[in-house]
This record gives C-alpha cells, structure tokens and sequence, in this order.
C-alpha cells in the first residue's frame, strides 16, 4: 500500500512519464481513499498553469 | 530603445500593431524570463534581443500583439534551451535541494510514515482559474518560487516552462534522470503548500 509521499511522488512523475500498470493501480487505489491526494492531483495541473501564468506574465496589462 | 526602433524599421509592415510601449514590455518581459533560466548574466541580453531581431526578421504577419507575443517567446524558448543545452554545467548533488526540514527521509509536509501532516494536508482551491493572471496572485507566486531552493526552482522552470523532456535536463544539469524526479516533486510539494498558505489558505508566513 502506498503512503501519500509515494503516491504524491507518482502524481508528480507522471507529467513526465507513463505510469506502469501496478503504479497506475496502486495509486488509484490510494488517492480513491485519501482526501489529501485527490486535492493534490487535482492542483497538479493548475500549478503547470500558473507557472505559465506566471511565466508569460505582463506587467503592463490590466489587473484582472 | 533605438535598437528596437532599428528592427521595427526593418519591418514596416509591422507599424500598425506594434507599439514601442509593446516592445519596451516584451523586451522587460522577455528578460525577466531569460533571468530566470540563465541567471543575471550577459547570455541573457544577447538571448533576448536575437529573439527580438529574428522574430521580426522572419517577418511573419501577426494579426495583433498576442499573437507576436507568442512567436517571440517561442523563438527566445528556443534560444534559451539552445544555451542551457550548450553550457557546461558541473553536476550539483541531489542532496542541495532536499533541505534541512526532511523528516525520516520525507520532506517535512509528511509524517515519519510518509503521511500527510495534518497542517500540510492539501485542501480543495475552489477555482483557481479565475486568479491566475491577477497580479496579485501572479506576485505571491514569484515568492513562492522564491522560496524554493534555487535548484528545485531551476529544474522546475525547465521542465514547466521551456518544457525540456527530463532527459534534456539530465544533460543540462549532471542530474540523473530519478533525481529530477525526485527534485521536480519536491518543487511541486513546496509550490502547492506555498500557494495554499499564502493564497487559497491566506495564511502569515510567506515561506
């Protein structure tokens, strides 16, 4: 069974890599019972988002 | 500002949409994002201006300033993987980035059993769409990188912004391909709480 580092650590590689079967598995079945992983999956790609964001940032633009 | 002026004059076709407001932004916002990639070095202003110059030179018609803007960033991404991929880099160790918080060989969000602490565990955002560009948001973000180890921040900005395949990285930085995983997590990790204290959660502390 996987803790939440390993499976936050899986979260995170797979932006870089495919998963294996059982890492899929092991880590579907642990983010499905842990309220913290399902909030970190979940923010992954909106962090991706912001430091796109963040990166193409204007400081001439309008404060939306 | 002459020199862009010289450019500008190269590609008359280009007078209607772009400005020198436009440029004096681009070229700010251009060298801001080289610095972060290459550092505050001389690189850095050669890299943004051949940027500059071969964007217009190459002369393609743009319908409006997003769109240019989109072109010159994605030539001075080019110019900077370029460079990263051609400086020799001495190999930093794995060890420089994982911090004096760990605990039990986690770093600190988690328990001695790799557990989320309760004061780490993440929490939902809501909808973080909507803050994204708000300078506000955008300037607690330049902080929370900040506040990452100057390592964790680099190969992060490399992956999620040039967007180098880690294999690129490896070669760039001397790390092995399982350290950047290692290291692209803990950015992750340290970004999320950061983002969650001083943003979603409004907590004090800025790190």
């Amino acid at each position: 069974m996987l803790n939440c580092h390993d499976a936050t650590f899986l979260l995170s590689q797979r932006q870089e890599r495919e998963l294996s079967i059982s890492e899929r598995t092991n880590l579907r079945l642990h983010v499905t019972m842990c309220r913290g992983c399902t909030n970190f999956e979940r923010q992954l790609p909106e962090i991706g988002k912001a430091v796109r964001a963040f990166a193409s940032y204007d400081p001439g633009g309008s404060d939306t | 500002m002459e020199q862009l002026a010289a450019i500008m004059n190269d590609a008359p076709s280009q007078e209607n949409i772009i400005d020198d407001r436009f440029l004096a932004r681009m070229r700010d916002e251009m060298l801001r994002f080289a610095r972060l990639q290459l550092g505050n070095d001389a690189e850095v202003e050669d890299a943004v201006q051949e940027a500059l110059e071969g964007a217009f030179k190459n002369g393609a018609s743009f319908r409006g300033e997003a769109a240019l803007k989109t072109w010159i960033i994605a030539i001075l991404k080019n110019k900077i993987a370029d460079l990263l991929r051609r400086r020799q880099k001495h190999p930093s160790t794995v060890m420089q980035c994982e911090g004096e918080d760990d605990i039990d060989g986690y770093p600190a969000v988690f328990n001695h059993r790799g557990v989320w602490r309760n004061t780490s565990r993440p929490s939902p955002w809501g909808d973080p769409e909507a803050a994204l560009n708000s300078n506000q948001f955008l300037a607690i973000f330049d902080n929370c990188l900040n506040c990452l180890p100057a390592q964790q921040s680099r190969v992060f900005m490399m992956r999620e912004i040039i967007e180098l395949a880690p294999e690129e990285i490896c070669v760039e930085t001397g790390l092995s391909v399982t350290n950047i995983y290692v290291i692209l997590h803990r950015a992750r990790l340290g970004l999320r709480a950061c983002l969650e204290q001083n943003w979603f959660g409004a907590g004090a502390d800025p790190c």
